[in-house]
């Protein structure tokens, strides 16, 4: 039933007929404003397809809870867009659809787990031979078979978790949204985390992953989003969106040459000139070794490609090897020996510091 | 699917009340009360307390001891025990329900379901009415059979004290919902809660005193129409005896001149007392009938289930009457051989019986119809409030 009663009527809803198919979650315009005057969303733009693991990234206080929580429904949105599986957002019916683990969760403490996923999964109007069936498989899937029949009340927060991610995934949903799953999970825990997210994209489900550890995101999603100040401030694929700022390092062998950073660029012929950088930043050090004087120069090569020097490292703003390959025989000729070339790839981490400080700290 | 969640939701609740300790205290509290019920009888000589006898003018002779145990039960089992004690237990036990659903964390688990709000809010507070429920049908049925036992006299109408101890449970409890939702807190939920409710036996206790009061001054008024009606009568007779040249009668005309004159003095003087209790109690009686009556309809019981206490309440009246009989022979009027009654006491039986009647007069649909109309305000006031908000 999709009729009007079913839906939390102050909510401005797009016609499903905008709906794009192969868009699990389609945001547009997504807006709240709590008492007080707080902003807390300021138009969201989201779009999370079909069958991917889609990573919400954002600093303390940047609205991704609220944007989880107007989709569960929890949040009454002042302005909201777009659909969440082809129904309009705050749809009540298609939650039976979706599966959902909260951050900082509190579930009934008189209850086992296996009790907990039964209700739950009752909640979700799945009926009761189905959810025997499942929860003993999810509770196998989420490794609390052992400790399933205990009262929540002894579980340890990652045992909690566990069993969260099972009563999320008890009417077989077709998007999950996981609020900070990890968090309280040791690094076991989190692998094993990551391993159901994977098996869960496996089967066509699309996952919605709301965290603060960016290399937990890194490693299983799809695509992501950083969300500050209550704007989207980019989404895409991890590539894409690092893209700009990939690049090529070329180590070349230390001789102890104390001019080696102007001996290599004199030999690629770049126009540099050094930067001083303020507060000095000491080099890499390894196991505690006293930083070395540091000489960083920068510039461009005569095509125009951004280069910089950093003692005996190269970098340049390529990502094709091909063009790569000049530079190379140019070093190689001013008989310098090559002791490592990679192309370099930002992490999430590195493009999510650059976003905040672009944003000025996130706000 | 409304009917899987709503038996979930029951199902959960009665898991939620199995796990809280207060729930079997409350409990075995009842086993404790209804032995106490088993052990007591009524003899041809007296009370009975297990095999010991305690001879009293309150006996078999007196009452049937069918109707005593009813009596009982209404009056103390359920008027005390259930409508007092039990709803507070039971209101300190529930009254955590509201404020830990709607906790962060908690209520999120529930409203990402597919069920309405409105409907998840009705649905957890009829299950907090289950913890009512349960209690007083184990208490009722434990009591049914124990009079079942003794007298032979099997009553399915003690069996109505379940709707009546829910009914006067439900009014408290939607309070605690309210003001569970509204703080978020359980200690001031349940504490605010019986202090409404000390409000609430409060300004019944004021009407019935006022209406004693009201009911006396009525009796007053009459009395004063009658006592002047009288002395008019006996100044026309004695200005004829005057007119008629009878000397004597001009002395005694008068001094029942004076008699009148002093009697309207004091209706004067002690009419703004009793226009005062006329507009108190109107103010009061207003209050009342916004307010939920707890206590009245708990008394719907004892009239429900025919108890006849007509003997005992005519014994206690009696022994009133026998107390004021000198005070009121001296208030007797010299003339006409009539008692004076412009200046009755509160505890005169007359105004006893009175006010009893005018306030056993509230009809059942009146008691339950206002309370739930209550009921009904402060629950749709909390349902409005836990579906707009954001958590």
């Amino acid at each position: 039933m999709t009729d009007r009663r079913d839906m939390q009527s102050t909510i401005p809803y797009a016609a499903p007929s905008n709906a794009v198919p192969d868009l699990a979650i389609d945001l547009r315009d997504v807006a709240k404003r709590y008492r007080g005057k707080v902003d807390a969303l300021k138009g969201i733009e989201m779009h999370v397809r079909r069958g991917e693991i889609f990573g919400l990234l954002g600093p303390n206080g940047a609205g991704k809870s609220t944007l989880v929580k107007i989709m569960m429904t929890i949040v009454r949105a002042t302005r909201a867009h777009g659909t969440v599986l082809g129904r309009p957002v705050g749809h009540k019916a298609t939650l039976a659809r979706v599966g959902y683990l909260p951050e900082n969760h509190r579930f009934p403490r008189y209850l086992t787990g296996r009790q907990i996923v039964d209700f739950f999964g009752a909640m979700a109007g799945v009926d009761r031979p189905t959810r025997r069936k499942r929860a003993g498989e999810l509770i196998d899937l989420v490794g609390m078979t052992d400790s399933a029949d205990r009262k929540i009340s002894t579980y340890s927060k990652g045992m909690a978790q566990r069993i969260g991610l099972a009563q999320a995934l008890i009417n077989d949903p077709a998007l999950i949204l996981l609020d900070e799953p990890t968090d309280g999970v040791d690094p076991v825990g989190r692998r094993d985390i990551r391993d159901v997210l994977n098996v869960l994209r496996g089967q066509g489900k699309t996952v919605f992953v709301n965290s603060h550890l960016l290399s937990e995101l890194e490693m299983v999603c799809d695509r992501v989003a950083i969300l500050l100040a209550g704007r989207v401030a980019m989404q895409g694929t991890i590539a894409d969106l690092t893209s700009h700022q990939q690049r090529y390092e070329v180590e070349v062998a230390w001789n102890g040459d104390a001019q080696l950073a102007e001996r290599v660029a004199t030999a690629i012929g770049a126009e540099v000139s050094p930067v001083t950088i303020t507060p000095p930043t000491p080099t890499r050090t390894t196991w505690g070794t006293p930083a070395v004087a540091r000489t960083f120069l920068r510039g461009a090569l005569a095509d125009g490609t951004w280069a910089e020097v950093e003692n005996a490292t190269l970098r340049v703003g390529f990502t094709d090897p091909a063009a790569l390959q000049p530079l190379l025989d140019k070093l190689r000729a001013a008989g310098m020996t090559l002791a490592r070339v990679q192309l370099v790839r930002p992490t999430l981490e590195d493009l999510f510091i650059e976003a905040v400080a672009q944003d000025g700290g996130g706000r | 699917m409304i009917v899987r969640q709503t038996l979930a939701l029951f199902l959960d609740a009665y898991r939620e009340m199995n796990a809280r300790k207060l729930f079997w205290v409350s409990l075995v509290l009842s086993g404790i009360v209804v032995a106490a019920f088993a052990m007591v009888g009524l003899s041809d000589r007296g009370i009975t307390l297990l095999w010991f006898e305690f001879r009293s003018n309150f006996n078999a002779r007196l009452i049937s001891p069918d109707v005593f145990y009813k009596y009982v039960f209404g009056v103390y089992g359920v008027g005390w025990w259930l409508n007092w004690i039990g709803v507070a237990l039971a209101l300190v036990t529930t009254g955590g329900i509201f404020p830990e659903f709607i906790a962060g964390g908690s209520v999120d688990l529930y409203l990402s379901k597919p069920v309405s709000r409105v409907r998840l809010f009705l649905t957890k507070y009829v299950s907090g009415l289950l913890f009512a429920a349960l209690q007083v049908t184990v208490f009722s049925a434990a009591c049914f059979v124990c009079v079942g036992v003794r007298t032979g006299s099997w009553d399915l109408k003690f069996f109505l004290a379940i709707p009546v101890t829910v009914l006067v449970f439900s009014y408290l409890s939607a309070v605690c919902v309210l003001l569970g939702v509204l703080t978020r807190s359980t200690v001031a939920a349940t504490l605010l809660t019986l202090l409404f409710w000390m409000l609430a036996f409060a300004v019944r206790t004021t009407v019935a005193g006022l209406t004693t009061a009201e009911v006396a001054g009525q009796i007053e008024r009459r009395a004063y129409e009658a006592k002047h009606a009288n002395l008019d009568r006996q100044i026309a007779t004695l200005e004829q005896r005057v007119a008629a040249g009878e000397g004597p009668a001009k002395t005694s005309l008068e001094t029942v001149r004076r008699q009148r004159g002093d009697s309207e003095a004091r209706r004067v003087a002690s009419e703004p007392a009793r226009e005062n209790v006329d507009t108190a109690v109107g103010v009061f009686r207003a209050i009342y009938a916004g307010l939920p009556k707890p206590a009245e309809t708990g008394g719907l019981l004892v009239r429900w289930m025919n108890v006849d206490t007509t003997s005992v309440d005519e014994e206690q009246l009696r022994k009133i009457d026998e107390r004021n009989a000198a005070a009121a022979a001296a208030r007797a009027s010299m003339l006409g051989g009539l008692r004076d009654r412009t200046d009755v006491g509160l505890r005169d039986s007359e105004v006893l019986r009175e006010s009893a009647r005018v306030l056993r007069g509230n009809s059942t649909g009146w008691v339950i119809g206002t309370s739930l109309g209550f009921e009904a305000v402060v629950l749709g006031l909390a349902c409005w409030v836990f579906c707009r908000r954001d958590y």
